[in-house]
């Protein structure tokens, strides 16, 4: 039958003037939500022709937050692709992804030296496939956050991808089968620490487990304040990315942490771009698919932040920020990491970033 | 061909429905000098308000036999030569436990002796090709049924007939017949400037529900019965192919997947020439029962009604019973040598119709020519690459595409999109807007499918309207919206009320009220 989405728009059009990449990209490569999630689909044979396009929804959900309805179209979209892509195979960088899992469960090969993880504590922290393989500052940075608000952090051996990326192309196969290993390394705990806002939206809405953002988990510690950051470091002028998946889903709280945080630390200004909310262009499987968008969407933003005057770019994800580091424009860190790096040594616990 | 020659056609269609349209290809394609004059626009009669459905024959294999063979035969052949506005998706009759078991065997039977290809599958198969339908079915027959849009048919009709060198008319129509020593001598066509005598050797009544009227024109009678069926429409396919009820026929037995929505229909009862319209008991009644079949259609969403009336010749019994066979009438008998009246028939069988009726109509011109309807394609599917909106497109003009493609890509205010329901671009309203066929909107509608998605207009309108540069664009756009409306309010609940209600708060900037009828 016909989904509730596909049901329930009166063409009020929100979705379609708000859409990011449809800004960026334009209708004619990008039709946006509603041709995606709601027109099309009502057709048949015709819709094979969205294949293309198809690729290119980030799912950041700025069309769910703008719909009077507050139709699930990323959702719907997922939906779309789950059917057109059943047999045909996929874009190239995704079908590496899929060799990758079906090889080691995860959906990048570590291109350097990873930061190991210890087996054993009381925080269980879900590391995430692009912390652990891409990103191991944001790993080591997590586990210094952890430890600085008194937890001592470990991972269970052999973890697999959450299954975010599956879910948002559309392998339900797949996807299954990373559930079934996660959820039985995650037996007897219901609370997890993820730095990856896609890890916490995937774990909360498929395992039935209540994670924890990093940001989360260490503003809501309490154990954090001014007299925890070094002093002495010199003034900086930042600029603050907001992650999709960590405001739109996981709650627009994380931002207002996120911020508080910030203001936390000693020589800290945080320059407004007015982009702030705007994506980065990676999620939805669209770094993959089609890194040409990505980078554009991305480069928009840095622009931004460099006409603020940011030094640095700062956003609570490490997917983002690879994906705003594409650039090369401007120097772009986890938000993680710069805070770890400005965390008074006296913390005691505070590994440095190798 | 001279506009002087133009108008001295040897043979006058009264008719741009389907039997009209079909018989002028046939006729110009056997090098017959043809004129179609329609009063209103092509498939404005029952032509544009049937279910577009693609008889197997299955449905009269019980009760009608020799429709049955007929459309088992025809509807392969319009599979072949009109592919383009045909989706082949296959049907199922399927039953439920409190239908009469005994009807199984009957149908099989009237299949096989109509030589409509049927086969009996097993539930699960039935539930894996159609897994909205209830699990309840007790049984299960795969036929060959498919899904049509008349308008595209008669439309591509019209475009061979042309192509064939037939001359077609449209909003002209035939205001007297003048007969003298019993024939017609002349006949009036058109009002006004456009007003124009012809003397054809020979006239074709294929005017449908109004051949009884065409037909006094000339002092003869024609006893039609006029059967009113109502349909509902539903946002998105619901169903794969056409899923109709095992059982003898009643209301509210057959869904068919078109383009993107779903048909519910159909009813039978008395129906009148004007005002035809669905009413908001005969949507209960038509919803009541499918949801037997069909559970999740409670829910589904709503986008319209629409009625139209069956052509059927009286004395053939009454409503469902009445045959669907069709009947070439001539009217010597009656006193006038030159006319022939085509009555009944389904639309899935015109092609048949047009044949006998050119025959007779060429053993009346004493010329020869065999008929070829069956061998040239109007237009096969065209298939192939490009963006959704080329697909689309492609899917809706088949090979007739070309051209409105190149206009339409050409620029970038061409490509633009005007109705997102259906992907109709503002290249196609303004290729159709030129054509001298088009005279309102809802002309302009029946070609481009704009305004017939789920919004119903509501978005497309204003861009349909500097189309069209009517001459009066407000009262052309309420006229427009009127019509819309008539079909909208029996089915007027759950999304199409959001979407109503958003739409009346758009309108009245404008100072439109859409909710309100002529």
């Amino acid at each position: 039958m016909t989904s509730r989405t596909m049901d329930g728009c009166i063409k009020c059009g929100a979705c379609v003037r708000e859409c990011p990449v449809l800004l960026q990209e334009g209708q004619d490569r990008f039709p946006g939500p509603r041709r995606l999630a709601v027109e099309g689909p009502r057709f048949n044979e015709e819709l094979s022709a969205l294949r293309s396009p198809l690729e290119l929804c980030t799912t950041c959900a700025r069309c769910t937050a703008a719909c009077p309805s507050a139709l699930p179209l990323p959702e719907a979209l997922v939906q779309v692709r789950r059917l057109l892509y059943r047999e045909k195979p996929r874009p190239e960088r995704q079908e590496n992804m899929l060799a990758n899992i079906d090889g080691t469960l995860r959906t990048v090969l570590p291109s350097g030296p990873v930061t190991e993880l210890p087996s054993t504590g009381d925080v269980l922290f879900f590391p995430g496939c692009i912390g652990h393989g891409r990103y191991p500052e944001g790993i080591t940075s997590s586990l210094s956050l952890i430890r600085a608000v008194g937890g001592r952090p470990f991972a269970p051996q052999g973890w697999a991808c959450c299954g975010s990326p599956l879910e948002k192309i559309g392998d339900e196969q797949r996807l299954a089968r990373l559930e079934a290993h996660n959820k039985a390394l995650f037996r007897g705990f219901d609370t997890v620490v993820t730095s990856c806002p896609g890890c916490t939206v995937q774990l909360r809405k498929r395992y039935g487990l209540d994670p924890q953002h990093i940001i989360e988990h260490i503003h809501g510690s309490g154990r954090l304040r001014r007299s925890s950051f070094d002093h002495g470091s010199p003034p900086i002028k930042v600029a603050l990315h907001s992650p999709c998946h960590l405001a739109r889903v996981v709650g627009p709280h994380t931002l207002e942490m996120a911020r508080d945080l910030l203001d936390m630390v000693p020589g800290v200004d945080v320059v407004s771009t007015g982009l702030e909310d705007d994506c980065c262009g990676g999620g939805g499987g669209v770094a993959s698919a089609r890194p040409d968008v990505a980078e554009r969407m991305a480069a928009r933003k840095v622009q931004a932040a460099v006409e603020a005057g940011a030094e640095l770019l700062l956003a609570p994800c490490p997917f983002c920020v690879i994906n705003l580091g594409r650039t090369g424009l401007l120097n772009v860190q986890d938000l993680t990491v710069f805070l770890a790096s400005r965390l008074l040594k006296a913390e005691g616990i505070y590994s440095p970033i190798p | 061909m001279s506009s002087s020659e133009r108008y001295m056609p040897e043979v006058l269609i009264v008719g741009g429905g389907a039997t009209g349209t079909g018989i002028a290809r046939d006729l110009a394609m056997r090098g017959v000098e043809v004129l179609l004059a329609e009063a209103g626009d092509l498939s404005s009669g029952a032509s544009g308000g049937n279910h577009g459905m693609l008889h197997s024959g299955a449905r009269y294999a019980v009760t009608d036999p020799e429709a049955a063979r007929e459309c088992a035969t025809e509807g392969e052949v319009l599979k072949r030569i009109a592919g383009f506005c045909i989706e082949d998706t296959g049907g199922l009759f399927v039953s439920l436990p409190r239908d009469d078991h005994a009807y199984l065997d009957r149908f099989l039977d009237g299949c096989r002796g109509s030589g409509v290809r049927a086969e009996e599958i097993s539930i699960c198969e039935a539930l894996r090709s159609e897994p909205n339908i209830s699990s309840d079915i007790a049984a299960a027959v795969r036929v060959p049924d498919a899904s049509v849009d008349p308008f595209f048919l008669v439309w591509g009709m019209a475009e061979s007939a042309r192509e064939a060198g037939a001359t077609v008319l449209t909003h002209t129509p035939v205001t007297s017949l003048h007969v003298k020593e019993g024939r017609i001598a002349r006949a009036v066509l058109g009002r006004g400037e456009r007003r124009r005598t012809v003397r054809p050797e020979v006239v074709v009544n294929a005017s449908g529900a109004w051949c009884g009227r065409v037909a006094a024109m000339a002092g003869q009678r024609i006893d039609m019965q006029l059967d009113k069926g109502s349909m509902v429409v539903f946002n998105g396919r619901l169903v794969n192919g056409l899923v109709n009820r095992l059982r003898p026929p009643a209301d509210g037995d057959i869904l068919v997947p078109h383009r993107s929505s779903t048909i519910l229909g159909t009813t039978s009862g008395p129906g009148t020439l004007e005002d035809v319209r669905a009413t908001a008991t005969e949507v209960e009644g038509l919803l009541r029962a499918a949801t037997e079949v069909l559970p999740g259609l409670s829910t589904a969403r709503t986008i319209r009604s629409y009625a139209g009336v069956r052509p059927l010749l009286n004395g053939n019994g009454r409503g469902r019973q009445a045959s669907r066979a069709f009947t070439v009438i001539d009217h010597s008998e009656g006193g006038v040598e030159n006319l022939l009246s085509v009555a009944g028939g389904k639309l899935t069988t015109c092609r048949l119709m047009a044949e006998k009726a050119s025959d007779a109509v060429m053993r009346r011109l004493g010329r020869s020519g065999a008929c070829r309807t069956m061998l040239e394609e109007i237009s096969p599917p065209v298939i192939g690459g490009g963006s959704f909106q080329e697909e689309v497109m492609r899917r809706k003009y088949g090979a007739f595409t070309g051209t409105i493609l190149a206009e339409c890509i050409g620029s970038p205010l061409g490509r633009e999109e005007a109705c997102s329901c259906e992907s109709v671009s503002v290249g196609e309203l303004e290729h159709f807007a030129a054509s001298p066929d088009v005279i309102s909107l809802s002309d302009l509608m029946r070609r481009t499918r704009a305004g017939m998605g789920y919004c119903q207009a509501g978005l497309c309108v204003f861009r349909m309207a500097s189309a069209l540069d009517a001459g009066e664009p407000r009262r052309e756009i309420e006229r427009f919206l009127a019509e819309r409306w008539k079909g909208i309010s029996p089915v007027l609940r759950g999304e199409q009320l959001r979407q109503e209600a958003f739409k009346a708060h758009l309108f009245k900037v404008h100072g439109i009220d859409h909710t309100r009828e002529g």
